[in-house]
């Protein structure tokens, strides 16, 4: 346990002190700014517009973070020779793998509390200059942070999964977008291979990938809920419950496989 | 000492080009595109769950692509437009300001009301709320495509989302009575005037207004002509001439007002829609 302990310690500390971490989080403070130039060109919903806005903006900078600190979370030790050190220790290859997850997943919480809370300032400071059509609810933002997350959560360890073999820091990046990407999609398309009526010339082939891809790829899409709070849409909270916890066991099924994979990995 | 220099040298240089470019960059400078999307579903999909950030998008461009305009929009980008707005609205229904700017320019385009009419039922079946969208929609219905009864029902429905509106109740008071549909119109383009924020659009919206008060103030000419003489003026002149007008108004957007086979007063410029390329190729 305490070999754990500290490898989140350094994971956390490395991330801190990581300057392309840092040039990501400036990036996002600036973007945060930028709500009122852009929320301003809207005629009938600035407030509606600047949330929507700030919200999309941190999940891709939740995004980029994400990848980029999971992405050489491992290589970066294997490149930079610190693996020997760490595999003397007497920590097991799971707990290191784990610890090493850990340690991003706090990272990412102190990331993202920043950016929301800075983000809500923001959008709290534009409805009282321009009025929401219907008012803010707060307890749904509150409800978007903890999704935001647990969905980046998921993204970091598929990322893991793809460090656990990958030789290189560039492939599970690469690898973790597209992911992502599909994540996002494979709903859209599944629905409109079922609904759409052009859909029915499309090669069954095709057909079974995007309707395969939409089981075996995380389903991201389930964790956003950004026009609900925007708009002040009422939420399904057990249905949310439930995409939490589809969430968190998606996570562990990434993570078993992650630390088979890396246990089994020759590193000499 | 000679770094320094050569620093110095390279600053001017940088800074005198940068000017060069800045002076030369407007006769450069292309006019806004409107963006060429592909089919709403396949935008959707490339939004990857950013859907209300991509229509927010494509809404400013259309905005921007419009406001840039110096002649109202031709036939040909009134359709790309219908295009990207049902676009923007597809990924993002509650889009209020996506639904307010297509009533502005999809909207005194006759081609265009049935597609316009499918947004604003986009917008009603989302945006239950919103007194906005059954407001457009019965203006259209009773202004455009001349149907009263399921005007009144509509503007109806806009008062009851928002009673603090207290022209409403006497406007569908007026459309039961069947009256005089260019009253309701430049009430209407009041109403647009006095919310709208944004600069370009409300001075399109003011022009239209101005154009519909000269109409108001020729058709009151034929009342008092109708009442003088017993009869309808053969044409608008003949108020002139019959000492009723000192003149006859320019329309506001270059066309010439006219009174039509069934005694309605008329515009060449069409409210600057449409005919205008063919009628004033020049321009």
């Amino acid at each position: 346990m305490k070999g754990i302990a500290a490898i989140i310690r350094v994971t956390f500390l490395g991330g801190v002190r990581d300057r392309t971490i840092f040039g990501i989080f400036i990036l996002g403070m600036l973007l945060v700014l930028t709500i009122p130039v852009f929320s301003y060109f809207s005629m009938r919903q600035t407030t509606e517009v600047a949330a929507s806005y700030s919200l999309s903006v941190i999940s891709l900078i939740g995004l980029l973070l994400t990848v980029f600190m999971s992405g050489n979370l491992i290589s970066r030790d294997i490149d930079r020779k610190g693996i020997y050190t760490v595999v003397t220790l007497p920590v097991s290859r799971t707990q290191y793998m784990v610890g090493k997850f850990l340690g991003l997943a706090l990272l990412l919480l102190l990331s993202l509390l920043i950016l929301y809370l800075l983000a809500a300032i923001a959008i709290f400071l534009t409805s009282l200059q321009y009025p929401p059509s219907r008012p803010l609810l707060w307890q749904i933002y509150l409800l978007i942070v903890i999704l935001e997350y647990v969905m980046l959560l998921v993204v970091s360890a598929v990322s893991v999964l793809f460090n656990s073999f990958a030789t290189s820091t560039f492939l599970p990046m690469a690898l973790t977008l597209a992911v992502y990407c599909i994540g996002q999609s494979t709903v859209l398309v599944k629905e409109y291979l079922e609904k759409a009526p052009e859909a029915k010339e499309i090669s069954p082939i095709v057909a079974f990938v995007a309707k395969a891809s939409y089981y075996l790829f995380p389903n991201l899409s389930a964790f956003n809920i950004r026009n609900a709070f925007a708009y002040s849409l009422p939420v399904k909270l057990p249905y949310l419950m439930l995409v939490l916890l589809y969430g968190f066991f998606y996570l562990g099924v990434c993570m078993f496989m992650a630390t088979y994979f890396f246990g089994r990995r020759d590193l000499t | 000492m000679k770094r320094l220099a050569l620093f110095l040298l390279t600053l001017i240089l940088c800074a005198f080009s940068f000017y060069r470019v800045d002076q030369l960059r407007d006769t450069q400078a292309l006019p806004p595109q409107l963006m060429l999307l592909p089919s709403k579903e396949m935008t959707r999909v490339v939004s990857f769950g950013h859907e209300i950030l991509t229509a927010q998008l494509i809404f400013y461009n259309s905005m921007f692509f419009v406001g840039s305009l110096d002649d109202p929009p031709t036939q040909n980008m009134v359709r790309e437009l219908f295009h990207t707005l049902d676009t923007a609205t597809y990924l993002d229904p509650y889009n209020i300001d996506a639904y307010y700017f297509a009533q502005g320019v999809l909207s005194w385009n006759p081609s265009q009301i049935e597609s316009l009419n499918t947004l604003l039922r986009r917008g009603m079946a989302h945006r239950t709320w919103d007194w906005y969208l059954p407001f457009f929609y019965g203006f259209n219905q009773f202004y455009f495509l001349k149907r009263p009864g399921e005007a009144a029902a509509y503007f109806k429905k806009a008062y009851e989302l928002n009673p603090a509106n207290a022209f409403l109740p006497t406007l569908i008071a007026r459309l039961y009575y069947q009256a005089d549909a260019t009253e309701v119109a430049i009430e209407f383009l009041e109403e647009m005037v006095r919310k709208t924020n944004n600069q370009n659009l409300r001075k399109w919206f003011a022009l239209r207004l101005e154009a519909f008060r000269m109409v108001k103030f020729l058709e009151d000419g034929i009342a008092q002509y109708q009442a003088i003489y017993g009869s309808e003026p053969p044409s608008l002149e003949a108020l002139v001439e019959g000492g009723i007008l000192k003149a006859i108004p320019v329309d506001p957007y270059g066309g010439k007002f006219y009174l039509d086979k069934s005694g309605r007063v008329q515009t060449t410029s069409e409210f600057a829609y449409g005919q205008r390329s063919s009628a004033n190729p020049g321009k």
